[in-house]
């Protein structure tokens, strides 16, 4: 056998038996090294701090990626640095746990949990490897694009870090307390709604500077991030579910305490609130009203923003408050761990506190149904949003064209934009369609037995049917 | 010293890792385009109804330039 036979066999084994581990058979017996290593992808963090979880989680990352484990199994992985044998990672182990864990155990865990995801380095060097190009969830923000490095986020964040020291930040609230108590309270903002109507180009300005707010508030939770401690990985633009959005990579504030982590997720929301108090500052010097429509907008869009049901801010700290660390890719998870249906396969999460438990599982019951319901909504009414879209497209055209002919350059910039406004949203329930259409391939492929592929192919065939029928009558 | 708890084949199995998803804090870029706003411009007793507010403005100016006495106001509808 030449060494590049043995080391596809050496891959398939551990392949195979990975995906025997997956249906609960393991089978890496042969494989597992008398002195394991982490696999050269691998780093280890250190503790997940005030989780909602009964036991303490540990962190590590692999290709940058985190990843959350138990305490035994991060402990194994501490000692395994290609030196120590079973034997002796079982001793260290047992002294800094309140296990009593034998070479057994240990062999057992690598080639149980460990070893299938390619967190140790197998006998011969290899990797296991792994389909890294997985298909991200509908529910993931898509299509991302950064634009921004750490390099170029970073000079910008050790200066804007400074408006999250209690100093600042405590004088800062109060005025945006204030300003905005007048601004509802004794000013009012119709009048400026209505002078932004009347000013010629008027709300392109409002829209502009809307735009720049949120570039701002996307520096929020940049800033925030690097006052707690952490690294920020990008800044860029990309589509959720079907609406084009900013966004900052904030993954390194897994490594953050509760209230670092609340913190990063607040901190775009209290950006934009300074935004706002700088609008009403320029209001102040120039007198112009419409101004202050940026305030409104500005104050609907924080609104928007708390709602928890899709990752947006509120959704984040919701999760930070409860210690989860991740609603969505956990439900499937945690219903495993407390719903004891039999055949139900699949990776279950180590025990929430009651009080957390008790949240998560009201967040499923309310968010399942208003998901569902906006599904709905979207599916059934799509023809009409794309007829709406397109009449819409062609009546800006015409808008465009005319102020081209009329040399109307705020004309030709505002229907423009208008343009590109309402074809991104096409753009992106195409997206989420093709997405959702492989998700369910996935999920049919994926079924263990011929019959639940077919069944679940027949359920598949039955709601398109249903949909296509909806879109007819 | 404080004794140490046996592994049970529970125990081992419930010993979970699993991957974490990025985070990323989105800001959606929703903008209301002045021109799907629909405007109703009265001039005087009339209404005229259009799309777009800076079709209105100019109907208003116009309207305001050829002859003072007549009211003209854009309202959002």
């Amino acid at each position: 056998m030449t060494h590049t036979d043995a080391r596809a066999d050496d891959e398939k084994a551990v392949n195979h038996a990975a995906s025997q581990t997956q249906q609960g058979q393991p089978d890496l017996a042969g494989w597992i090294p008398e002195r394991p290593a982490l696999a050269p992808n691998v780093q280890l963090v250190g503790e997940m701090r005030e989780t909602g979880f009964k036991d303490r989680q540990w962190l590590i990352q692999r290709d940058g990626r985190f990843m959350q484990l138990t305490e035994l199994l991060y402990r194994i992985l501490e000692q395994a640095n290609g030196e120590r044998t079973l034997d002796e990672i079982a001793a260290r182990v047992t002294e800094s746990t309140d296990w009593m864990v034998s070479a057994d155990n240990v062999r057992q865990l690598i080639q149980m949990k460990l070893a299938p995801l390619g967190l140790i380095a197998p006998a011969s060097g290899m990797v296991v490897s792994r389909d890294e190009h997985r298909a991200r969830s509908p529910l993931a923000l898509n299509v991302r694009m950064r634009m921004l490095g750490p390099h170029l986020i970073d000079p910008f964040t050790k200066v804007l870090q400074i408006l999250f020291a209690p100093p600042v930040l405590i004088p800062i609230l109060v005025a945006i307390v204030i300003a905005h108590g007048w601004l509802y309270l004794v000013h009012g903002v119709a009048a400026s709604f209505r002078d932004a109507l009347y000013t010629p180009g008027g709300l392109l300005i409002v829209l502009a500077i809307t735009l720049a707010a949120s570039v701002f508030h996307e520096f929020g939770h940049a800033s925030a991030l690097r006052y707690g401690g952490g690294k920020v990985r990008g800044m860029g633009a990309g589509i959720y579910i079907i609406y084009p959005v900013l966004y900052t990579d904030v993954t390194d504030s897994y490594r953050l305490g509760r209230w670092a982590r609340v913190r990063t997720g607040l901190g775009g929301i209290y950006f934009h609130l300074i935004f706002a108090l700088g609008a009403m500052a320029l209001y102040f010097v120039t007198g112009r009203e419409f101004v202050l429509v940026i305030v409104a907008l500005i104050n609907l869009e924080i609104v928007r923003q708390f709602l928890p049901f899709i990752r947006l801010d509120g959704y984040w700290v919701l999760a930070d408050l409860t210690g989860i660390p991740d609603f969505f890719s956990q439900i499937g998870p945690f219903l495993r761990s407390v719903l004891p249906i039999p055949g139900w396969e699949g990776s279950k999460l180590p025990d929430f506190k009651p009080w957390v438990k008790a949240v998560f599982a009201a967040y499923i019951c309310v968010t399942i149904p208003v998901l569902s319901l906006l599904l709905y909504l979207l599916v059934t009414r799509l023809p009409l949003i794309v007829a709406t879209i397109q009449d819409s497209l062609l009546v800006q055209a015409q808008i465009f064209s005319a102020a081209r002919a009329g040399g109307d350059f705020l004309g030709m910039a505002a229907s423009g934009s208008q343009m590109l406004m309402l074809a991104l949203p096409l753009v992106g329930i195409a997206y989420l369609f093709y997405r959702l259409g492989w998700t369910l391939i996935r999920v049919i492929r994926n079924q263990p037995t011929a019959g639940r592929r077919i069944t679940g192919a027949l359920i598949s065939a039955g709601v398109i049917a249903l949909v296509a029928l909806l879109w007819i009558s | 010293m404080l004794e140490k708890k046996v592994l049970s084949p529970e125990v081992l199995e419930a010993q979970t890792a699993m991957e974490l998803p990025d985070r990323e804090m989105m800001a959606l870029v929703v903008i209301n385009p002045s021109g799907l706003i629909d405007v109703d411009v009265d001039v005087g007793d009339i209404t005229v109804t259009v799309q777009d507010v800076n079709v209105g403005a100019n109907v208003c100016a116009n309207v305001l330039a050829s002859n003072s006495d007549i009211t003209c106001t854009v309202t959002q509808q």
